[in-house]
Parts: structure tokens; C-alpha cells; sequence
């Protein structure tokens, strides 16, 4: 081979690399233009997987080198052009076709021995060019990653090329932010509007209280009280948690009796029967950074490092706010210091939870009072029960009056869907067509949720429906509902109401009373 | 076969040539080089220059170097064909007996000097002409071929324009090349009046170059290799002379009537690889083709009457062809 074969030899690769090199850019210029308007639409839709544009592009682009490096090769324009951009003045060319038989080859071998001193640089020779097109790539793979990095919440480029890593990367990053948020709240002074709706919330209990003194049987008192309760749970979830009532809880089987999360349960279902939750949390949390702050005297960073690595596993909360204390302090002192700070915020925050919490179980214990047994007879006229208990045998005489002046308008009156208030007695006619009392509760006992205690749904569902008529032309349907709302907080607790309706149920029957 | 020690011996030859002239012709290097190129190509020159430059000089001290047979023709408006010619003479022998012979003019040259020649009548013009393009001399029937080298250097003088008769464009195409003879620079001119102040410019010349010597070169240039692009090159750069060529440039369009001929891509291609040759090169290169430009376009390209009105140069025009046509 002579030094113009192997010169030939190395322009031809280098001409090929070129070609392919520019196959390459051009295909990944479009191929990342459409991935990047992929990625910007996909974050309207659905996150695409890095792996699927990553992996697409790659294969598009080596395809594409492979098609340039085979495409055809214009020998004598590219060695022209090596020629001239080398300056070799015209000898690379003029050897070319003499070896190709243009010419008289006497005067290729005095070429060639010309050629032999001749140093050609390739880079010089035959240049990458396009530099533009690469800077397009280079920005749209930029803006591709950055979009990957965006789109899938928390998540990064590489980090996310396991499928595995995709899957599980938005219900490990949920948790990060809702811990680094609570952290957050838990480090500020405790709202000031709880401590102040305190005597307000107190006030209310000791009214219901001694509405419920005089009657036991006051259902709006009850009402009153279970409201209280519902707004105590809720400023104490307030007390312990950061807002983040948009985010979905995290999944049951995460969750354990012993964990040391402050979230309480997602329905705020306090158990009088054991300490709350939140409050153990919060003492735990309390005793964990008074440890932290006693044993963080005088390490070093690395052995806080691993202090709070080994705390990580046990109190999480405790290291994220001891971290936040490492960032903002410059020595121990200041480190102690805001720890200090820390602590006397949770301490306000479990004080105050005390208090709700002490509410909680006045306003339950009243609640819980035994009361007399009661008939829809029994109730005092004028009590608000009144106006919620619909009158079967009609005492008024205002109702009285208007059912004897006109019996055509006791009988609409009885077709309202409320049940009757103020109404007369019944139309004896109408009264034959109601079916038996007796039928209805059998009906009603196998219809209702098998339940244990049939005795108290009894109770509860003592609904006197004057039915349903048996004669088509029978203008109204009078239906009589007798709830005893003592019983019915008891039982939806008892009974195997799914806890996220119970509230549903309790609002029903609240709203029957208002009625 | 050509041998690299063959070309080597041919160049030194050329080379030593140039020297020679250089030491009787002081400055015009350009001239001496494109002479010689007219020579090693077997051309016809026209030299232009005001009287004194040393155009005759040149030419004389060029046949003494190659010891080739030299004539000088002065042209004047009576100078007849027959007078460059020659003509049949009337000859009585011995015995009493009259024929015609022949009787060659100075035509009959290798190397003829036609000093002015726009003072001779078109007629006479066109007699030289002729025998430039044909390379012989039909006289009464009778073919005369003239022996090579046959190169014909002929001189106009651009500034009288009066009593003269200008070669019409058909003809001024058949010289290779137009070589413009320019006036010597200060130091040159010091050197001159150093150098032939004495008034006795003996012409002391070796015979460096033997006849077939030149016909060697000749040979040897003609199969000079020109690579395909250079050659796409040379036919760019003339196409662009061309007034309706879309490749031609503004003032191309603007000022040119006629462009120049398959002739001048002739010349430019063999002119530059001449001139490979005497840059001792063994290949053709695109410097060969631009030092060959000028000189072989420049009689070739014919203003227009908007050209010659404004006096837009047709050096100008060729330059803006040299920078608009690049090699690709």
C-alpha cells in the first residue's frame, strides 16, 4: 500500500464518519424536536418513560450513522475538498484520477513520492461542520432531560431508567414532601385562632351539657355536641399535620399502630378507650431531640451524621428537624439553641392538644349519659324535638282546626314527604289502605344491615310508614318517622357502618331532626 | 516514459532560461514568464506597451537564448503580405532557362517579432494571421509548412491610435495570450540605466535551451495532468464571462457584450499547466490557473458600448469573475 492508498484509506473513513456524524445530528435533531413536543404534551397527559424516549432516540440515531456510513461516497468531490482545506494544492486530486486511469500515469509515481512527505491532518482536511445542528441536539437533549426531571414529580433522568425506580418514584416522593412539610408546620408556633376558639368551643360544651341535664332526650344538644367533637378533631389534626388534605393517605398496609407519623387516622377517629395518637407522637418526638440535643454536645459533622443516621429508622421527624437546625446553625450552641426553639413549639402545640384533647372527652362523656326510656309520646310539646317529631295522633288544635275544616287538606297535608307535621289524625278511609305496622318492621328488620342487635334498631328505625297504598287512586302516602337520635350516635359506632360513611349516616339523621 | 529525472533536467533547463533573460531584462518577470509559457505551449503572444519598455528586447534576447532562427517584422501601413510572407521570384539559371522559385519571407522563423502590428493594413494583418493559425504558407498553389517551434510575438502600441488599423476582436482571439508590457518601477529603472547606461548592451546570451529541447517540453506540458475539478474550474471562471450565463457576475451583465471563447478555456488550461511546469510542480494546481487568468481572458472579453462609455476596465471586470467563481 503507498502513501497515497493509505491516505485514500483514511479520507474514506473520515468522509464516512462525516456522513454518518451528520445522518446522526439530523436525525436527532428531529427525533428530539418531536420528543421534547412529546414530553411538553406529556405533562397534560401521562409522564413519558425516560427509557422509551431515551432508548428511541438512541436506536433512531444508530440507525441512521449506520445508513450514512454506508450511503455512497463522492470520492472526488470529498478528496477536493480534503485538498483544499488541507492545502495540498490539487496533488490528493490529481493522484486520485491518475490512480483511477484519468491521466498519464507516468506521472503518478512521481505524485506519490511528492505525496510521501506530505503530513495531511484530517481534522483539517475534512472538518466537522454543521456545528449548529449539534448545538441544536445539544439543547434539545438539555431541554428533553430537563423535561424528564420535571414531568415525573421528584423524579431525575438516570435515576429513573429502572422501571422499577418509575413504578414506585411518585409514592416514595409524596411521603419526602409530606414529612418535609410537616416538619415544617411542626416547627412553627401553634395557630394562635385554636387557642383562641378554646373558650368559644368550651362555652358550647357546657351549653349542650346542661341542655342535656334538663332532657336527655335533647337531640339538638347531642347534635350540638357531636358537631363540637367533629371541630375539636379537626383543630387537632390542624395542630399536628400540615395542610395536605389534597393528598391522598397513604396506603393501609403502610400504616401501623406503632407508627411514629403524627397523622392520626384519615377519618380523625379518636378512641377514648387509649391515648391519642398524635399526642404520643408528639411526646416521642419531644424525647427523641431532648436525646438528640443532649448527645449532640461536642461530635463532630460525621458523628452527627451518623447519629441522625441511626435515628432516621426510629424517629424520622426528629432527624428531619434536627437537619434543619444543622443547616441554619454554625456551631453547638446555636444548634442547641434552635432545638430549644423546636421543643418549646412542640410543647405549645402538645399543650394545646391536651386541651382539644380534654374537650373531646367532656363533650363524649356527655354523650355517653344514660338516658330514660322514651316513646314518640313521652317528648315535652314545644321542645325542638317537637318540630323533628312528627305528631302520630295530631294534639295540636291548630291541626285539629284545619283537619276539620277541610279533610281534603289533612289528607294532602299527610301525602308531604316530611312525615307529617301537624298533622290530623288520619282518614279513617285512608287508614284502611295503609298496611299493617307489624308487616312494615318485619320488612324493615330484612331489609336493614344484619346487625346483632335487632332490639336497638328497633329503636333506632321505629319508622311508621302508612304505607303504600294499595289503591292506585289513593292520593297520598302519610309516613311517619320516629328516631330516637340518643340512640342513634351509640349505634352507628356499633354498628359495622364503614367509618368513612359514618359522618354520611350521622348527617342524615341530623338533617331529619332539623326536619 | 516520462522519467521525474527527465522533467527535473527539463525545468533546470526552463529555469536557467529565465535566469538568462533576467540578466539582459530587468524587472517583467511576469512578461518573461508568461512568454515563455506562450512558448512552452507553442502559442502566439501579443504584447502591449508603449514603445521603450523593452518588448523587442525581450523577444530578440529570448531567440538567442534558444538559438532558434529569429525574425523582426516592422509593420508599417505599406507592408505588403508578400513582404511576411514571401513571394515567387522570376530566376534565370545557367543554361539561360527562367523559372520561379520561392523565396521565403521572414515568416519563415521560429521566433518572429511583429513589431506594431496595428500599423499594417487589415490585409496584411490577416496574412500573419493566417499563417499563425495554420502553421504554413500557400504561395501560388504551394504549400510552405513552417518549421517548429513557430511562435509569433507581435507588439501593439496602445496610445496611437492614429494611422493605425486595431486587430479586430475575431483576430486578437487567436493570441494566446495578451501580455502587458508595464513600465518599470524606480529601481528597476536605476538598474537599467545602470546596466545599459554605457550605450554598448552587448547581448552576451548562452545558448541554454536546444531546439529539441523545447519540442520535448512542448510535448511534455501538453500531457501536463489537470485533475477533473480544476478542469470544471477553468470552465466556470470563462462560462462567467459570458453576459447571459446565470453565472456571470453584475458587471459581467452590465458592461460585457461578448465573452470569452472554448479558446480561452484552451488557454487557461494549458497555460497553466506551463506554468506548473516552470514552477517545477508535476501537477496543475488552481495557483497555475489564476497566474494564467489575466493574460488569457483579458483580449477575450469585449465591452460593451456602456463599458467602454463609462470606462469600466476590463481588468476589473475579470477581477470581480475571479472573486465571485471559486472552486467547489
Amino acid at each position: 500500500m503507498n502513501s497515497f492508498e493509505r491516505v485514500y484509506a483514511r479520507l474514506e473513513r473520515r468522509q464516512r464518519l462525516l456522513h454518518g456524524l451528520s445522518a446522526l445530528s439530523g436525525t436527532l435533531l428531529i427525533t428530539l424536536g418531536l420528543t421534547a413536543i412529546a414530553l411538553i404534551v406529556s405533562v397534560f397527559v401521562s409522564p413519558i418513560s425516560p427509557v422509551w424516549w431515551l432508548g428511541g432516540n438512541l436506536v433512531l440515531a444508530s440507525l441512521a450513522f449506520v445508513w450514512g456510513w454506508f450511503r455512497p461516497l463522492d470520492m472526488t468531490s470529498t478528496i477536493f475538498r480534503a485538498d483544499r482545506n488541507a492545502h495540498c494544492d490539487e496533488k490528493l486530486i490529481t493522484l486520485y484520477e491518475l490512480s483511477l486511469g484519468q491521466g498519464p500515469k507516468e506521472f503518478l509515481p512521481l505524485l506519490v513520492s511528492r505525496l510521501e512527505t506530505l503530513r495531511l491532518d484530517l481534522s483539517t482536511a475534512l472538518p466537522i461542520t454543521e456545528r449548529w445542528r449539534w448545538l441544536g441536539v445539544l439543547a434539545l437533549a438539555l431541554l428533553c432531560a430537563g423535561m424528564t426531571s420535571v414531568v415525573p414529580p421528584g423524579g431525575f433522568l438516570w435515576g429513573a431508567l429502572s422501571e422499577s425506580t418509575v413504578s414506585t418514584r411518585p409514592s416514595q416522593s409524596a411521603p419526602i414532601s409530606q414529612q418535609e412539610a410537616r416538619t415544617a408546620e411542626l416547627l412553627q408556633t401553634p395557630p394562635t385562632a385554636i387557642a383562641e376558639k378554646l373558650p368559644a368551643l368550651r362555652s358550647r360544651l357546657e351549653q349542650a351539657r346542661a341542655a342535656l341535664a334538663q332532657n336527655p332526650n335533647d337531640a339538638r344538644a347531642r347534635a350540638i355536641l357531636h358537631q363540637l367533637q367533629e371541630e375539636i378533631r379537626q383543630e387537632q389534626n390542624r395542630l399536628l399535620n400540615p395542610p395536605l388534605d389534597e393528598q391522598a393517605p397513604p396506603p393501609a398496609a403502610e400504616k401501623s399502630s406503632d407508627d411514629a407519623s403524627l397523622v392520626e387516622d384519615p377519618a380523625g377517629d379518636v378512641r377514648t378507650d387509649r391515648p391519642p395518637q398524635g399526642q404520643s407522637a408528639l411526646d416521642r418526638l419531644m424525647q427523641a431531640l431532648r436525646e438528640l440535643q443532649g448527645q449532640a454536645q461536642g461530635l463532630s459533622p460525621e458523628e452527627m451524621q451518623k447519629l441522625l443516621e441511626q435515628l432516621q429508622q426510629e424517629n424520622p421527624e426528629a432527624v428531619s428537624i434536627a437537619q434543619r437546625a444543622l443547616q441554619t446553625a454554625q456551631n453547638d450552641e446555636e444548634f442547641s439553641k434552635r432545638l430549644e426553639e423546636a421543643l418549646k413549639n412542640l410543647e405549645a402545640r402538645r399543650d394545646l392538644h391536651q386541651q382539644l384533647e380534654q374537650l373531646q372527652r367532656e363533650a363524649q362523656s356527655a354523650l355517653s349519659q344514660p338516658e330514660p326510656p322514651q316513646t314518640a309520646r313521652s317528648q315535652t310539646p314545644g321542645s325542638p324535638d317537637e318540630s323533628a317529631q312528627p305528631s302520630q295522633e295530631g294534639t295540636q288544635d291548630s291541626q285539629e282546626t284545619d283537619s276539620e275544616e277541610s279533610p281534603e287538606g289533612a289528607r294532602q297535608e299527610n301525602a308531604r314527604p316530611s312525615g307529617g307535621r301537624g298533622q290530623a289524625p288520619l282518614d279513617p278511609e285512608a287508614v284502611k289502605d295503609l298496611p299493617d305496622l307489624s308487616q312494615l318492621r318485619e320488612r324493615t328488620r330484612s331489609t336493614s344491615v344484619p346487625a346483632p342487635q335487632e332490639e336497638n334498631l328497633e329503636i333506632l328505625f321505629e319508622i311508621v310508614s302508612i304505607g303504600l297504598p294499595q289503591n292506585p287512586d289513593t292520593p297520598g302516602q302519610p309516613t311517619l318517622v320516629q328516631i330516637d337520635y340518643q340512640k342513634v350516635e351509640a349505634l352507628i359506632d356499633a354498628l359495622e357502618i364503614p367509618v368513612e360513611l359514618r359522618e354520611a349516616v350521622r348527617q342524615y339523621f341530623l338533617s331529619l331532626a332539623r326536619r | 516514459m516520462i522519467t521525474e529525472k527527465q522533467i527535473r533536467d527539463l525545468q533546470a533547463k526552463f529555469h536557467a532560461l529565465v535566469e538568462e533573460i533576467r540578466s539582459v531584462i530587468i524587472g517583467h518577470d511576469e512578461v518573461i514568464q508568461q512568454t515563455l509559457i506562450g512558448l512552452l505551449c507553442g502559442e502566439h503572444l501579443l504584447l502591449e506597451g508603449v514603445p521603450g519598455l523593452g518588448k523587442t528586447l525581450l523577444v530578440r534576447t529570448l531567440g538567442k537564448a534558444l538559438g532558434l532562427k529569429f525574425a523582426r517584422i516592422q509593420f508599417t501601413p505599406d507592408l505588403m503580405p508578400a513582404d511576411i510572407i514571401g513571394t515567387r521570384i522570376l530566376i534565370e539559371d545557367e543554361a539561360g532557362r527562367r523559372h520561379f522559385e520561392f523565396a521565403p519571407g521572414p515568416i519563415f522563423a521560429h521566433l518572429v517579432l511583429a513589431d506594431e502590428i496595428n500599423r499594417a493594413t487589415p490585409k496584411t494583418q490577416s496574412a500573419l494571421l493566417e499563417a499563425m493559425q495554420e502553421r504554413t504558407i500557400t504561395v501560388s498553389g504551394e504549400t510552405y509548412p513552417l518549421e517548429e517551434p513557430f511562435m509569433v510575438l507581435a507588439t501593439q502600441n496602445p496610445i496611437e491610435l492614429e494611422g493605425t488599423y486595431p486587430l479586430p476582436e475575431a483576430q486578437i482571439d487567436r493570441f494566446f495570450f495578451k501580455i502587458l508590457v508595464r513600465p518599470p518601477s524606480l529601481d528597476q529603472l536605476e538598474q537599467i540605466i545602470d546596466r545599459h547606461g554605457s550605450g554598448q548592451s552587448a547581448l552576451a546570451i548562452k545558448h541554454v535551451l536546444s531546439r529539441e529541447d523545447i519540442l520535448e517540453a512542448q510535448r511534455l506540458v501538453a500531457s501536463w495532468p489537470i485533475a477533473s475539478p480544476l478542469r470544471r474550474y477553468v470552465a466556470r471562471l470563462v462560462d462567467a464571462t459570458q453576459p447571459t450565463s446565470e453565472n456571470a457576475p453584475g458587471l459581467v451583465k452590465q458592461y460585457v457584450e461578448y465573452g470569452a471563447s472554448p479558446r480561452a478555456a484552451l488557454a487557461l488550461v494549458r497555460g497553466a499547466k506551463a506554468h506548473a511546469f516552470l514552477s517545477g510542480e508535476v501537477h496543475t494546481r488552481i495557483a497555475d490557473i489564476h497566474a494564467v487568468f489575466y493574460p488569457s481572458l483579458i483580449h477575450r472579453v469585449i465591452r460593451n458600448f456602456r463599458g467602454e462609455a463609462e470606462g469600466v476596465p476590463v481588468d476589473k471586470i475579470l477581477q470581480e469573475i475571479f472573486h465571485h467563481v471559486r472552486p467547489e
